[in-house]
């Protein structure tokens, strides 16, 4: 009777470590922003994941800063087993969240007719022999890269929209807006962004998560049992872990824990369990009508079983092949990256060549760029180089006194730089069209990208001239000192020409290695 | 009997109420037609008079020239709503000179506040990201600390103004606070700028300004100039503490910057801005937006005509 008691308890204290770590989670995602005062912590969560971090390492064949909670993360599931997806994961609560809304319309299959579970080690070696060949592929799918990305491109973004579009409603109701604008801007500053930030291409993020999601319709955890490669990781490590699931020989075959077990990780006689699937949420225990399920540290040989692995050598070779097939598809590049010239990645990015391999694609970098000038790469620039950050001057400039992207990065792609070197960091060039801009094409005045240029000697200056058209009128003309331009694009973002700026940044084709560490004279 | 009203009683009362309400519309609507400006009588003397204030505490300075002016009282009444607006546009530290001095500022909020104004409000729509200028230039912590309300442009609050007087443009968004404010400070920095020549008082005033304010280049002596006609300002605080005289109106590096020492306070907006040229060893004249402010009846340009006090702190 005391185990009767104490699972039930273990399992809402679970629930409540999950829901505390999923908030702790958003709201380090929250404080990715200026001023930045959880520096040291807002990189944690792409940080902790093991795949992530040394497929990294494998695909970029550099080193990483800090791997040490990775390390841990494999110690402690080397001891307890799968425990992080039962509990702490953000994407496994996420997903436990909407397998609630979904169980009405769940159509569980036998597991013995859907056996999918072997797919996620085969997309883990997949993922390993792209990494080989120095391919990122982890980032776009380590589940911790991804709810990071998700949450804080997609979700946290949605969440200020709904919520600007609720107060601004509010606003123009009389009365009622005396209540709700002191709310409004208290949330502006603690919770909000400080205007409405989109990224392009969001509509894709959206996709991918909900493709995620949806597929609870056909089983709790579809994701974390089929496909997660951190929970195959995990999965391999936790055979060996010391904490094991115990089913006393009094068992009544009442199959409680089967229907209570997320991951279909029990056995058909409730005995066994599948080795490496069970993420330790002690529902099976906490349903037991007979209290027979515990889970124990080193339990007697003779009581447990666990079933084997099955793994094919057809599943191995289907692994291995795609993913030599892979490498040559993702590479194919119809703008061959090197002559795109749009392809402004921000201050501190290590080399062009090797940085969509250490790239996690986690996202942090453009979540807290508060000009909204960063974004996920589409394929632009080729299929590697995929949500990885580009700056989209029209968008949102690169702040002269600011480094906070250079903060964030979990993997190191983007190396932290001093404020002092950040301004002399040259991240592209500005070029004038002089078929756009206003004195050149209009006959006005206008000099608005040489008043907004941050460099102290002015990267954009003028002369004054005849115009072209009009007799007798004098203008000033732009135009841009190519060695004091750092490529900040602020000219571009406060160019007051319709559609297309009349002066856009780009990279120059024919730079020479190591243009990004040019320093302006 | 006696009380009963007659048909000729009825009439007259009916026709002295529609005389007296109708001249009182005629009153009202005569008194908001001056420029936005709701309590413009008793306030400026038609003599324009600016204080300059010399020294080397620009919060002392400030506290000076306005008493000079004969102080914060004469312009800010108990329970008014006043809007302190100076320059804070680019992320920039004060020695820059890029922004408005902090101690200026601080010393405006808070004689603002003892000459008894309900709530002080601080702002400017920033060119660089808003809540890094607004603390990097010192502007925010400074007024907070004197007892401001510092906020962030809200875009829902501008409103589209006519200009009756536009020559380029018949109306602009303009932002409501700013508006609306019973006294309007304009708390502007001087500095060289490559279109205008120089941002002074009448250019502060980009700063309330709503929609694409780069369009507002094209003919930005005139733009100015007509924009200053519809916005209210009670009083010009220019700060000269230091000036930026070459690289702005952004600045960054100190060679630019010259220590003037000086703070300039007056009702005249067109009269404080043409003295502040002469720091700059160029005349009010060679300023177009002085010049057409001027010649709109803004002020005066006329440095003989004004009369220039100066204090020593």
């Amino acid at each position: 009777m005391k185990l009767n008691n104490t699972y039930p308890v273990l399992r809402t204290i679970r629930r409540i470590v999950q829901i505390g770590v999923l908030f702790f989670f958003f709201f380090l995602l929250v404080k990715t922003a200026y001023p930045l005062q959880l520096k040291k912590w807002v990189d944690f969560f792409p940080r902790l994941s093991p795949t992530g971090v040394f497929l990294t390492i494998i695909s970029s064949r550099m080193a990483i800063s800090g791997i040490l909670p990775a390390i841990l993360l494999l110690v402690l599931t080397l001891l307890l087993g799968r425990f992080f997806c039962g509990w702490l994961c953000p994407l496994g609560t996420t997903i436990d969240f909407s397998d609630t809304l979904l169980r009405k319309n769940r159509r569980e299959r036998k597991e013995s007719q859907l056996n999918l579970r072997a797919l996620k080690y085969y997309f883990l070696l997949f993922l390993f022999i792209t990494a080989l060949f120095g391919l990122q592929t982890i980032g776009w799918v380590d589940p911790l890269s991804l709810v990071t990305r998700s949450y804080a491109l997609l979700i946290y973004p949605y969440l200020n929209f709904l919520g600007a579009g609720l107060f601004n409603l509010l606003y123009q109701v009389p009365g009622v807006n005396a209540l709700s604008e002191p709310l409004y801007s208290f949330l502006k500053t603690y919770f909000f962004t400080p205007f409405q930030y989109l990224y392009q291409g969001h509509p894709f993020f959206l996709l991918v998560l909900v493709s995620i999601l949806i597929m609870g319709l056909f089983s709790r955890r579809w994701w974390c049992r089929n496909l997660c490669p951190l929970g195959a990781l995990l999965a391999l490590v936790s055979r060996c872990s010391f904490l094991k699931r115990l089913v006393k020989s009094e068992c009544l075959d009442c199959d409680a824990c089967l229907k209570a077990c997320k991951m279909g990780a029990i056995g058909e006689d409730g005995k066994k369990v599948w080795r490496g699937e069970c993420i330790e949420c002690l529902n099976c225990a906490g349903q037991c009508p007979q209290a027979e399920v515990s889970f124990q540290f080193f339990p007697p040989k003779r009581n447990y079983r666990s079933a084997p692995l099955d793994l094919s050598r057809r599943g191995f070779l289907l692994g291995t092949l795609s993913a030599v097939a892979a490498f040559p598809l993702f590479s194919l590049n119809y703008p061959r990256r090197k002559k795109y010239p749009y392809l402004v990645r921000p201050p501190g990015s290590i080399p062009e060549e090797n940085f969509t391999g250490k790239c996690i694609r986690c996202g942090l970098c453009m979540a807290v760029c508060p000009t909204n000038g960063l974004h996920p790469g589409l394929w632009q620039a080729g299929g590697d180089s995929l949500w990885t950050p580009i700056l989209v001057s029209r968008v949102g400039y690169c702040e002269y006194s600011c480094n906070l992207c250079t903060q964030v990065c979990p993997t190191d792609a983007i190396r932290e730089i001093s404020l002092e070197r950040k301004k002399k960091w040259v991240i592209g060039t500005a070029y004038i069209d002089e078929n756009r801009c206003i004195p050149y094409s209009r006959d006005k005045n206008c000099l608005v990208c040489e008043e907004v240029c941050p460099i102290p000697t002015k990267a954009i200056k003028f002369r004054k001239d005849k115009a072209k058209n009009t007799p007798g009128k004098k203008l000033l003309y732009p135009y841009v000192l190519e060695e004091r331009c750092i490529g900040c694009g602020i000219c571009e973002n406060k160019c007051p020409v319709e559609g297309k700026a009349a002066i856009i940044v780009t990279v120059p084709q024919l730079s020479p290695p190591g243009y990004a560490d040019r320093i302006p004279v | 009997m006696e009380n009963k009203i007659t048909r000729r009683t009825f009439l007259k009362i009916l026709g002295g109420g529609a005389v007296s309400l109708s001249g009182l519309s005629f009153l009202t609507s005569r008194g908001s037609a001056a420029p936005g400006n709701k309590r413009e009588e008793g306030r400026v003397s038609h003599e324009s008079h600016i204080v300059v204030a010399e020294g080397r505490d620009p919060y002392a300075m400030t506290m000076a020239a306005l008493a000079g002016l004969g102080g914060m009282g004469q312009f800010v009444r108990r329970g008014d709503i006043v809007v302190v607006k100076p320059n804070m546009a680019f992320n920039r530290v004060p020695e820059q000179a890029a922004n408005t001095n902090p101690e200026v500022v601080r010393a405006v909020v808070r004689s603002c506040l003892e000459a008894g104004a309900k709530v002080v409000k601080v702002f400017d729509k920033t060119v660089n990201v808003s809540r890094m200028t607004y603390d990097r230039s010192g502007i925010a912590p400074a007024a907070r600390e004197a007892g401001a309300r510092v906020s962030f442009i809200d875009e829902r609050k501008f409103k589209e103004k006519q200009i009756a007087q536009g020559k380029f443009i018949k109306s602009w968004p303009i932002y409501k606070e700013a508006l609306e404010a019973d006294v309007f400070i304009n708390v502007p920095i001087a500095k060289q700028h490559s279109l205008a020549r120089l941002t002074l008082g009448m250019k502060n005033i980009m700063g309330v300004l709503g929609g694409n304010r780069g369009r507002l280049h094209q003919n930005i002596d005139q733009n100015l100039a007509d924009l200053n006609t519809v916005i209210p300002i009670h009083l010009t605080v220019m700060d000269a503490y230091r000036i930026l005289t070459a690289n702005g109106p952004t600045g960054g590096r100190l060679e630019d910057v010259k220590f003037t020492g000086q703070v300039i306070a007056g009702t005249d907006r067109v009269s404080v801005d043409a003295y502040s040229t002469g720091l700059f060893g160029l005349k009010p004249e060679d300023i177009g937006y002085i010049r057409i402010a001027y010649e709109k009846g803004l002020g005066e340009i006329d440095l003989a005509k004004v009369r220039v006090e100066t204090v020593r702190v």
